[in-house]
């Protein structure tokens, strides 16, 4: 809440725009609103909010609409005392003091599923301890009407790289419609160019796609080789026929095309239609890990493992 | 090994997309969960029930 605001701001729309130097993930070259950009949009009546923010323009980082359902709590109503600062910090949130409000309780989603994950921590149906290692994830949990779900299984300890077996499957509302797999490099949102990595980003300009669509070969710098980033599998049914397309994304934002020129990195394709699941496997050579604990996308500690580290991206249409 | 595709299927758009778009770590506290079942069990589940079976459907 600005120092001094009193409620009464006629103003339909409030921006937020990046301050400081880019991040090593913001879109090269950017300043300001063109590196991360955050609006807060009243409608015409006042009685709903369109929330959206472009990290960097035009991919939309989140957007949301939300709806007034019931009267207005005035300014002090919401304060309530708390005097909230707001400081300024970048990368993950694990040690940001700045997130725990003042009854010690922290309200960011992050650390709150961090915490509970760190309790309630136990095998997924998947981690079999034993080799060949079978590992299985809802994607979006939280959308139960895609269910969109990813199984991979890795034959052997070191997978340095070695061939992993993948199975994405989708519940889509017709046969032809298509379900994609985009394989998008390590996680990196919001690490500055500070620590041990600032000198390998300043040489290779950071990570300027990661927002965006397409993905860059910048990653050998910091995780070592990963030839699947930037491959996209899609695949779709069509007249009782299955068809399976290795593609990638050339541009920030824009179509993505079928891989032309290049060796296909995605081998033994299938396409299945099961009731209401379209289903697409492949398997494909890949650096999973030195070791079992490495393959685990969901290990206690978030981030600490090789697969736990991919940026993995679905759709369908 | 993938392929171009044929047929009507090859007219399909793909671009990008807002609702059922989503990226993540896997790692990602509360945005990716454990799946109750593997999915060759699903599909096992599914053909097993005769009235809900289609056709299998491979490319390669």
């Amino acid at each position: 809440m600005p120092a001094g605001y009193n409620g009464h701001d006629k103003s339909m729309a409030v921006d937020f725009c990046w301050r400081g130097p880019r991040l090593p993930t913001h879109k090269a070259d950017c300043t300001g609103c063109e590196c991360a950009h955050w609006k807060l949009q009243l409608d015409a009546d006042g009685n709903s909010m369109k929330s959206t923010m472009w990290q960097s323009f035009p991919a939309i980082h989140f957007e949301v609409e939300l709806t007034k359902t019931s009267t207005t709590v005035s300014t002090e109503g919401v304060v309530d005392g708390w005097q909230c600062e707001f400081q300024d910090s970048t990368g993950q949130p694990d040690n940001h003091n700045d997130l725990i409000h003042h009854h010690g309780s922290s309200n960011c989603p992050y650390l709150k599923f961090k915490s509970k994950r760190e309790r309630t921590k136990s095998p997924s149906p998947s981690s079999s301890p034993s080799l060949p290692a079978k590992f299985s994830l809802l994607m979006s949990a939280h959308d139960t009407d895609h269910k969109a779900q990813l199984d991979y299984t890795v034959p052997q300890i070191p997978c340095m790289p070695c061939n992993v077996s993948l199975a994405f499957s989708v519940m889509t509302d017709e046969e032809d419609d298509y379900i994609a797999l985009g394989f998008r490099g390590g996680v990196y949102s919001y690490t500055d160019w500070k620590g041990d990595m600032a000198s390998e980003n300043r040489t290779s300009g950071g990570l300027p796609d990661y927002f965006g669509m397409s993905t860059s070969s910048g990653w050998e710098s910091i995780y070592g080789p990963q030839p699947l980033n930037g491959r996209i599998a899609l695949g779709f049914v069509n007249n009782g026929n299955g068809f399976f397309r290795e593609m990638e994304a050339t541009n920030y934002v824009g179509e993505p095309s079928d891989i032309q020129d290049k060796e296909l990195l995605l081998k033994g394709t299938d396409v299945e239609r099961v009731g209401d699941w379209t289903i697409i496997r492949f398997t494909s050579e890949l650096f999973a890990g030195d070791t079992i604990e490495d393959l685990d996308w969901n290990p206690r500690d978030p981030f600490s493992t090789t697969m736990s580290r991919q940026r993995v991206m679905w759709a369908n249409q | 090994m993938g392929k171009s595709v044929n047929g009507d299927g090859s007219e399909a758009t793909v671009g990008y997309h807002g609702p059922n778009r989503a990226i993540s770590p896997l790692g990602f506290p509360g945005f990716n969960e454990p799946a109750h079942k593997y999915i060759d069990d699903i599909v096992k589940e599914e053909k097993g029930d005769a009235a809900k079976t289609k056709p299998y459907l491979s490319y390669n």
